[in-house]
């Protein structure tokens, strides 16, 4: 199951119509569509548009493959489930979001294993045809041992 | 046992909180926008109204409910990771006499975020994830939630 989620704060209708239109060239693979309150709405594939947290991480346990806004709820949770992901970044040009922040996230952890970028509608479907052979999110990312003692020294004092 | 109060905006801002706050030897009370994410808060929970720069209508309500868990609470330190929301507890922690700790978003890689400005005035301390904004906004960098 392909598992696709836009995050909970706003729609995304560029990337979900890319998702759904490749939904529909392949009909034999399930994929399913968290899409929030986006104004497009998929015909190929299955879609809520809010999902309660524990069923959002069983829908990110039950993935073969995670398909996400890249946003850092998404790229947290897919490292802690183990799954490959392939991110989409918002675009300000596209008026998509405020800035373009998650284009440079999508910098910062593009080339770590299991996380995958694509930026284009190209590139998106691409990686989208290689689903089944992308591997998984297999680093196990801690919190940095000094932003802890940093706070709780400013706690302390 | 000290009691810092932890509130953050639903997705990324609160995965990264829940990450920084599972590490911290305190009590932890928990503010979220979204109600469902009581289930993943090892602590008393507490739901704040939605409010950004392009949606003001939750901020009446935010308000209240800030002045509400604060009372109620009384903790020694309010953490937030953002958004506005967090803003808010961080400008009313003043009045009960609660330190205050802003952690900017690890996707906040170029750039600060809005709220981050505006917590730079209101916070006792403001810490950025990206040691590029650390160099060239001035800001401290303590490390990072990944």
């Amino acid at each position: 199951m392909i598992f696709v989620t836009v995050g909970t704060q706003l729609g995304f209708d560029r990337f979900i119509s890319i998702v759904d239109e490749w939904a529909a060239e392949n009909s034999g693979v399930s994929v399913f569509c968290q899409i929030a309150d986006g104004s497009y709405l998929p015909s190929a594939c299955k879609y809520v548009r809010s999902i309660p947290a524990d069923e959002y991480r069983r829908y990110f346990e039950e993935a073969d493959v995670v398909v996400s806004h890249a946003g850092m709820g998404s790229i947290i949770t897919a490292f802690d489930y183990s799954k490959p992901l392939i991110v989409f970044p918002r675009q300000l040009k596209y008026c998509e979001h405020r800035n373009d922040h998650q284009v440079a996230t999508v910098r910062k952890f593009r080339g770590r294993t299991g996380i995958y970028a694509a930026e284009t509608k190209h590139d998106l479907k691409s990686l989208l045809n290689n689903w089944s052979g992308l591997d998984s999110c297999s680093q196990k990312l801690e919190v940095s041992s000094e932003l802890v003692s940093s706070i709780v020294e400013f706690i302390e004092t | 046992m000290k009691k810092v109060l932890a509130i953050a905006s639903s997705g990324g801002h609160w995965v990264q909180l829940i990450r920084i706050s599972s590490a911290l030897p305190y009590e932890i009370v928990y503010v979220c926008t979204d109600q469902s994410q009581e289930s993943r808060a090892e602590g008393q929970f507490y739901r704040v109204s939605d409010f950004n720069k392009n949606s003001l209508w939750g901020i009446p309500s935010a308000f209240f409910t800030a002045l509400k868990v604060l009372y109620k609470e009384r903790p020694d330190v309010v953490i937030t990771t953002g958004a506005a929301p967090g803003l808010m507890f961080i400008l009313l922690s003043r009045f009960f006499k609660a330190k205050s700790i802003w952690v900017d978003s690890i996707a906040n890689v170029v750039e600060p975020s809005l709220s981050f400005r505006h917590a730079l005035r209101l916070a006792d301390v403001c810490v950025t994830q990206s040691k590029q904004v650390a160099e060239k906004y001035n800001v401290e960098y303590w490390g990072e939630v990944l």
